[in-house]
């Protein structure tokens, strides 16, 4: 049962072992600017305009566990009103997307001994109202500033979809669709070439369109990046450096085409030269890593942002390379399927 | 010799990809680090805390253990935050 709409709620992350009788940790967690963001850009996929939208009232609103007065969550509603109080939109999310705070918090309880290195753990969320009495007190970040968020609009682009894409359906397994152009996945096979063992990775530039007709959103790729290391690569890992999002931004920036942002990226696994288990080498296969989740947790966290990976698929004579694309969903990044636009298509 | 800093009227930090933005309010004390400016700036972001991130201002990379006085920022100062990660099968 949700709480009542008119409280608003701190939220808390808690800690504990793996079997669940002691707390290691709790602190209040930052703003839930991911949910209300994701949920902001999944209301505007169901075909929302801005002028529904309109100035809302947006809310956090706890799902109680189902203990009697237990004051954690098992789910989160995020919930947009008019300002008349009249329901605009309404969604869920489980406490999953606040795994990747649960784990930057484990790894700093392993530093402090608190976990051993490998240690499972549980974490819960919990949530109390705003002006209900003081908890303890390491559970308030102390900050020295003040400071305002602001985050730009999505950078919708109205346009008829199905004149770019040619009536062509993508698979709707997402919010929005995706079409990257053939000549994009063959400028990446070409980069892949060209680093040969060692791991390549690129930007990928194009339009968030907004259809004029049906009010759906897609990504449309039409070009990419390639991104520049200021570490030399290895045949397991590119690293990406502030010199490097410096340098896309800049070609973006010098692109200067109407309504184009930076939509995501895409990097390759490959194998190890020497490596006589080429044939069968895992880690140059097509999979999503837990680096991967790093980066685009922490470089693409805009709900309209997907990953796309190039590797070799053993199953297949000769192990061609394939690709497999991931993205947001329900504020978790899942894989996802895309459309390839052929020229003339 | 030593020059004289400037002091910081206003303060921002921006993301790499110029979605969000956070704006230090009220006095900004000079010789708060970069390190603290950027560790307030990912918390406010919503961002990872478990990723490092480097703050660039006008394309120069900052020392995070410099205070804001001794990296001469100017008086308006926008500083980019970008993560340093390694994608990859590793």
């Amino acid at each position: 049962m949700s709480a009542t709409t008119s409280t608003k709620y701190d939220y808390f992350l808690e800690i504990r072992n793996e079997a669940c009788d002691r707390i290691l940790h709790q602190s209040k967690l930052p703003s839930a600017l991911k949910l209300l963001e994701h949920a902001s850009f999944e209301a505007h996929c169901s075909g929302l305009t801005d002028d529904e939208m309109g100035p809302s009232e947006r809310r956090l609103i706890p799902v109680w566990a189902d203990r009697e007065n237990s004051p954690y969550v098992k789910k989160l509603e995020v919930r947009f009103e008019s300002t008349g109080g009249e329901p605009i939109y309404r969604k869920e999310y489980g406490v999953a997307p606040f795994l990747p705070s649960a784990q930057a918090v484990a790894q700093v309880l392993v530093t402090q001994g608190m976990l051993k290195p490998g240690e499972r753990f549980n974490f819960l969320i919990s949530a109390r109202a705003d002006g209900a009495p003081e908890g303890p007190a390491q559970l308030e970040r102390r900050s020295k500033f003040k400071t305002r968020l602001e985050r730009a609009g999505f950078p919708f682009v109205d346009c008829c979809v199905a004149e770019i894409v040619h009536g062509a359906r993508p698979p709707q397994d997402a919010c929005f669709d995706v079409h990257v152009a053939r000549h994009v996945l063959n400028d990446i096979l070409r980069q892949v070439g060209v680093a040969e063992q060692k791991e390549q990775a690129g930007f990928l530039l194009g339009r968030l369109c907004r259809d004029t007709q049906t009010g759906r959103v897609a990504a449309v790729v039409e070009a990419q990046v390639q991104a520049t290391a200021a570490v030399e690569p290895t045949c397991t890992s590119f690293t990406l450096s502030p010199s490097t999002f410096d340098e896309a931004r800049h070609v973006l920036e010098t692109r200067n085409r109407p309504g184009e942002v930076i939509l995501g990226w895409q990097h390759s696994h490959t194998w190890c030269g020497k490596c006589e288990k080429r044939s069968e080498c895992q880690s140059s296969t097509v999979f999503w890593s837990l680096d991967d989740e790093a980066v685009h947790e922490s470089a693409f966290p805009q709900p309209y942002n997907i990953g796309l990976v190039v590797g070799l698929d053993h199953k297949q004579e000769g192990s061609p390379y394939s690709f497999k694309m991931f993205g947001w969903q329900d504020g978790l990044i899942r894989e996802r399927g895309f459309h390839v636009l052929d020229q003339g298509e | 010799m030593a020059k004289e800093a400037s002091s910081i009227s206003s303060l921002s930090v921006v993301d790499w990809n110029r979605t969000r933005r956070v704006s230090f309010e009220g006095e900004i004390e000079p010789d708060s680090l970069v390190s603290e400016v950027v560790a307030e700036a990912i918390h406010k972001l919503n961002l990872p805390t478990n990723v490092p991130y480097s703050a660039v201002h006008d394309g120069r990379k900052l020392n995070s253990g410099a205070t804001l006085a001794e990296a001469e920022l100017g008086t308006e100062p926008e500083i980019m935050v970008t993560p340093e990660v390694s994608a990859g099968a590793g």
